[in-house]
């Protein structure tokens, strides 16, 4: 049970900011588009906004940018 | 005058000063206890009534930023023991307010209170004081974004600081790891909030405590800090800025808390007015030009 919260600990701190981006920001640009666009929520808007959030979270994550979270 | 002349019309000395100070020391400080959660149940309020339709949600957004600038102060209060004063028994109430009230800022308590000790007892200190890379640098705008990689990974020159402080100190240490279940509650809750409320939680969340944590970085750390070395009595400075200092969180006055940081927040004013010949005695940056009286009004010089 150590193990794997030590794990998962670690996979969070290297890989939080990732997550992050792609469920907190993916879940805002997707309701941004989903407004600014006035589509009816689709699949493609959907993924859209959660893919966003993860090249956010990636870029962020290289640039070391901690003040996304 | 000098010290001497001054110290033959009343006794200036350390122990004097002391004995002065020790009369403002040991209440306990309610007005926080009660800000803390009031602060707390407004904010919920203001969820509320974004989704019930009765508030817009830029006009959520106001107000939970007004209302989140609220939110430190009785954690800070907390971290020096303000809000249990001299009653050991109450200790309890300083964490469990401390955190409550910070969860709008999306804090840790105990994280903040470890960082916070660590700049009390090294203020100014470019290798020891972790509120330096955003207390001395030369203009607000960037104390007030650096002021960011204290709440997040961003600064690496802080991580470094942290991990140092952990491996030589125990209690730090304790502080850090109890600190870091809330910050993972934080991480986890926002992403949940989020998914189901993604613009209320942009606007009533995010975007009003990254707006609040500059502010802190500004207000409550480099204004009263900037340029100043690092010594007793002189690592902190009166400060005005035009506007009355309620609305700076009485940050104006900062230094009363650097000098004697048992005093409760509230106490501050008339700490002062008592303390005042003491300060001026130790040479405290903007002491000499200090009113009689410090009131709720605008904090200017003579």
């Amino acid at each position: 049970m150590a193990k794997l919260i030590e794990s998962f600990t670690n996979h969070l701190t290297n890989w939080g900011l990732v997550w992050f981006c792609f469920i907190f920001w993916g879940s805002i640009f997707n309701a941004i588009l989903v407004n600014t666009l006035n589509f009816e929520s689709s699949n493609i808007i959907y993924f859209s906004g959660y893919a966003l959030g993860l090249i956010f979270g990636i870029f962020a994550k290289y640039k070391n940018w901690g003040w996304v979270n | 005058m000098s010290e001497i002349s001054l110290n033959s019309e009343k006794d200036l000395s350390i122990d004097a000063e002391r004995l002065v100070a020790r009369t403002f020391i040991g209440r306990i400080e309610w007005e926080m206890i009660v800000i803390g959660l009031g602060q707390f149940v407004v904010w919920l309020g203001i969820w509320y009534a974004v989704l019930m339709g009765l508030l817009p949600l830029w006009g959520g957004f106001l107000l939970s930023t007004l209302s989140i600038s609220f939110s430190y102060l009785p954690s800070h209060a907390g971290q020096h023991g303000h809000l249990s004063g001299k009653y050991k028994n109450l200790k309890w109430l300083n964490a469990l307010v401390g955190q409550i009230s910070l969860i709008p800022l999306a804090q840790s308590h105990h994280v903040l209170k470890a960082i916070h000790m660590k700049h009390h007892a090294h203020t100014n200190d470019p290798e020891k004081d972790p509120d330096y890379f955003h207390t001395h640098v030369d203009h607000w705008w960037q104390a007030a974004i650096n002021t960011h990689g204290q709440t997040g990974t961003g600064d690496s020159r802080l991580q470094k600081m942290i991990e140092s402080y952990m491996e030589e100190d125990e209690n730090f240490k304790s502080d850090i790891e109890k600190g870091t279940v809330f910050t993972f509650v934080f991480f986890f809750l926002q992403m949940v909030i989020a998914f189901y409320f993604p613009l209320e939680t942009l606007l009533l969340w995010w975007l009003p405590r990254k707006l609040v944590t500059s502010y802190l970085g500004v207000i409550f750390s480099h204004q009263p800090h900037k340029a100043l070395p690092k010594k007793r009595y002189k690592d902190t400075r009166f400060w005005v800025n035009g506007i009355p200092r309620f609305f700076n969180h009485s940050m104006q006055i900062h230094v009363m808390h650097h000098m004697y940081p048992k005093i409760c927040h509230f106490d501050e004013p008339k700490a002062i007015e008592a303390l005042k010949p003491f300060m001026i005695a130790r040479g405290i940056p903007g002491a000499e030009d200090l009113p009689d009286k410090i009131s709720y009004k605008l904090l200017s010089y003579k």
